[in-house]
């Protein structure tokens, strides 16, 4: 035992020889989960998103009211209804010295979009390029774009897609080449990923107000998926930003004199899918009573940390055609009383609702709550979201807690997926007609003003059914050392370290 | 054990093998989602024909004895197959991660040791002093603490409070041995790189204790009950009266022969921490392949998980297989 003692003191003594030192040209981001692979086509994944955001550039990019605007686009006219025209910027340099023209942006496209065009897989991101069917090179700086059928939200969705050049097409796998501010240097599988400054970039989106290369001489991002580590890393200045704030760790690092919080609206919305295809819950007034029996302020404040803002649908307020008419459902017990006596439970009933391991505490204070009007919640807690969506598709389940996210700030990405009749987000059953009829026209017309009109109609109506209850959207979390500034959170989840500093 | 017995012994593995893939094969199948609805689980818009065509080109709409058999088939010609969602070799991604556990399985067992024999003998020798009851509060202490809960305090004293040890990673950016192995360890010394020897070994201390600490408390107790056992045999009486010191036949004649329980939860011990410890590697940032396998499982990334069963059970049946060759050699008595 004292030999035992002796030895693994000696080895934490030899370890612990010398501190570890913080480059400060060196910007370092802790975030959760390892990229999937570096192909800017071959992914749907957040914290690759993430990453390769900063290698490469795109057509448009999202402004500061997270609106599209250029990026390696200097100007963009739409022809017809169908046809796109992009007049490309000059002398943009890809990392390995060539200059990006149009048949590299034409390249790019078609690798989203065409059927096999990569290495014989189709990439699982062409469905968010919708109705395009291709693209071609006009001349070196021009590139035309066609789609099969009118799309308001090209442009927004185009937000997403990341130009490669045309010469190495496949290879990006192994190392990316981009026209992003940092070059990719290396990626050690579940470790982490380092770039570095690309000291010939045209500076991207003048609407950012950016201009030039990056002042930080190399950017590394360290995957650390536990949140007290990650948490842990950067009070010890082991890394500069930290994503993924879990809302416990808020009050330390409101503490600590080094660390500062970075709150964000998020894009990820939170509610309670009711199976509308049986009693209870195909009764319009017992959904409603739900609602009004929820005080989701309250939820927000004391399990969330203040940081969420309740909604009256599921579409985020940052969102296209949001309806900013509609106010969230009011705490009401008493309406929620008598709307269950009017629907024929005027002493409650008993539901199962499911929910995953993360949400507990929010569910066991809806039960709470529910209890209030009489209405009993068992709660059944699953441990992966898979097998419950599936229970619940299948119509075996009474009510599921939720959630989905929505990068494209618009209709397309969240309210068809989940209330259109039968779509594949859509996993209670329900369905309007009006609803449906009003998705049509809305994706079918060319006017953005006639499509917002349409989905606020479209919100007003799911409003009135509460096939779910609506609960929130959260704020994102981040927290970086006050030692970094330059630096902005954004709601879509990249990180963005163009402009970051490090003192 | 002759080189007849070991060849039966290692054809037996065949069966077990097999029957492992071919139950891991159906949960994975029998779990709803497929990893192209996990892949688009939550996000924007995407339609069913869509899904149809990604599950095609992966592969995925066969019928299910014949992704069993392709699998199989594969393994013959020793390809693993490709990741639905890295869309990288899966052995390749196998390869890139063992050496982070092997690095620290090795390591834990060796802290383990160092501190489970000596502390297990002279609990057995000392029997009910004061230093047997430390190391049976020890043990069951060391037994108890979670590891993710050991592993954090150990952050937050030696990385946060103190700031003396790394939290995080295998090793800072830049400082990585040449590869030779892939330890980082062995590559170090074997290129003389002592820098990065030290920063490799900084990094290692802390989830090497951890998983060292709970793996110990174990170890010390077996080894404890052997050397009891062994203690009152009369060779080791004979051997007392014969004016031998104490120490000389506790160490000499006692040891060896109490060893072989501790071998075998030593070995089986090897076997599972060889599969990566999820817990300890998410906690401390650790690359390793347990996370590989837990967030593959997630995806359900099919191919990625049957192969890493594969493996896993191939190196525990071949820890086993080995713990019962050691038998033999540390007690010629013992035969198969």
């Amino acid at each position: 035992m004292r030999l035992g003692i002796i030895a693994a003191s000696l080895l934490i003594a030899v370890a612990a020889a010398a501190g570890h030192a913080q480059d400060a040209d060196t910007i370092v981001v802790g975030i959760t989960a390892d990229l999937q692979n570096l192909d800017p086509h071959n992914f749907r994944h957040r914290e690759t998103e993430t990453v390769l955001r900063n290698i490469y550039d795109g057509l448009v990019t999202r402004g500061p009211d997270m609106q599209p605007v250029p990026e390696l686009a200097e100007s963009i006219v739409q022809i017809d209804e169908t046809t796109w025209e992009f007049r490309l910027r000059r002398g943009v340099k890809f990392h390995d010295g060539t200059e990006m023209t149009a048949r590299d942006v034409a390249f790019s496209i078609n690798r989203y979009v065409k059927e096999g065009a990569m290495g014989g897989q189709t990439s699982p991101r062409k469905d968010l390029l919708g109705p395009v069917t291709h693209a071609e090179a006009v001349d070196d700086y021009t590139v035309r774009v066609y789609l099969s059928a009118p799309w308001s939200v090209f442009l927004p969705y185009l937000v997403h897609h990341m130009i490669v050049p045309a010469s190495v097409g496949d290879g990006l796998v192994e190392h990316p080449i981009g026209t992003g501010p940092f070059r990719f240097v290396e990626w050690v599988r579940g470790s982490h990923v380092v770039l570095e400054r690309f000291d010939d970039y045209y500076g991207g989106a003048p609407d950012l107000g950016r201009s030039g290369p990056a002042p930080a001489k190399r950017v590394i991002f360290r995957i650390i998926p536990e949140n007290a580590t990650r948490l842990a890393a950067l009070m010890a200045g082991e890394i500069d930003i930290m994503a993924n704030v879990p809302v416990h760790a808020i009050a330390d690092i409101e503490r600590h004199p080094d660390l500062e919080l970075r709150p964000v609206m998020g894009t990820r919305s939170y509610f309670t899918e009711f199976n509308v295809r049986r009693p209870p819950f195909d009764d319009v007034r017992v959904r409603q009573a739900l609602n009004y029996a929820i005080d989701v302020d309250l939820v927000i404040d004391q399990l969330l940390g203040g940081l969420g803002q309740p909604l009256p649908t599921i579409l985020s307020p940052l969102s296209f055609g949001y309806n900013d008419e509609l106010e969230p459902y009011p705490y009401d017990p008493e309406r929620a009383r008598q709307l269950l006596a009017e629907a024929g439970y005027p002493n409650g009933f008993e539901f199962e609702l499911s929910v995953e391991n993360k949400r507990r505490d929010v569910a066991e204070a809806y039960a709470f709550m529910l209890a209030q009007v009489g209405v009993t919640a068992n709660i059944r807690v699953w441990g992966d979201y898979n097998t419950m969506v599936e229970a619940m598709r299948r119509g075996e389940l009474d009510a599921i807690m939720t959630d989905w996210g929505d990068s494209t700030m618009d209709p397309t990405g969240i309210f068809i997926p989940k209330l259109r009749t039968g779509d594949r987000g859509n996993f209670g059953g329900y369905s309007n007609p009006a609803v449906d009829a009003l998705i049509e026209f809305a994706e079918s017309t060319t006017s953005l003003e006639a499509r917002a009109e349409a989905y606020r109609y479209a919100q007003k109506l799911v409003y009135e059914d509460a096939p779910m209850l609506f609960e929130y959207i959260t704020q994102e979390l981040y927290a970086q050392r006050k030692s970094l500034s330059g630096w902005d959170p954004i709601p879509d989840s990249r990180i963005n370290l163009h402009t970051a500093v490090k003192q | 054990m002759n080189a007849a017995q070991i060849l039966n012994r290692a054809l037996q593995l065949i069966p077990v093998v097999l029957g492992v893939t071919l139950i891991v094969f159906a949960l994975m199948h029998l779990t709803p989602g497929d990893p192209v609805e996990v892949m688009f689980a939550g996000e924007s818009g995407v339609s069913e024909e869509d899904l149809e065509r990604y599950r095609q080109e992966l592969g995925l709409d066969l019928p299910l004895p014949i992704q069993y058999w392709n699998f199989l088939a594969g393994i013959v010609r020793g390809d693993l197959g490709m990741s639905l969602v890295q869309r990288q070799p899966v052995r390749d991604l196998l390869l890139s991660r063992m050496p982070a556990t092997i690095e620290l399985t090795a390591a834990a067992i060796l802290i383990s040791l160092i501190i489970a024999v000596p502390a297990g003998v002279l609990a057995a020798v000392h029997r009910h002093s004061a230093v047997d009851q430390v190391g049976t509060v020890g043990a069951l202490l060391g037994v108890s603490m979670p590891d993710f809960w050991l592993g954090l305090v150990l952050i937050m004293l030696f990385g946060v409070r103190w700031g003396i040890l790394p939290i995080s990673g295998r090793i800072p950016w830049g400082m990585e041995p040449e590869t030779v192995t892939g330890l980082y360890l062995v590559d170090s010394v074997l290129t003389g790189n002592w820098a990065a020897f030290r920063a490799s070994l900084r990094h290692l201390a802390l989830p090497a204790l951890t998983l060292g600490t709970s793996m110990a408390a174990l170890t010390m107790r077996v080894t404890r009950s052997g050397m009891l056992e062994v203690i009152h045999q009369d060779y080791i009486t004979f051997a007392r009266a014969k004016g031998l010191s104490g120490t000389e036949v506790v160490l000499r004649h006692g040891l060896r022969n109490a060893l072989s329980p501790t071998v075998t939860v030593v070995a089986l011990n090897i076997g599972v921490l060889l599969g990566g410890n999820m817990i300890v590697e998410s906690v401390f940032a650790w690359p390793g392949l347990g996370r590989l396998v837990v967030e593959s499982i997630y995806n359900r990334d099919y191919p990625v998980v049957q192969a890493a069963v594969l493996v896993y059970a191939m190196t525990y049946v071949t820890m086993n297989f080995l713990a019962d060759v050691l038998y033999t050699v540390l007690n010629p008595r013992v035969r198969f």
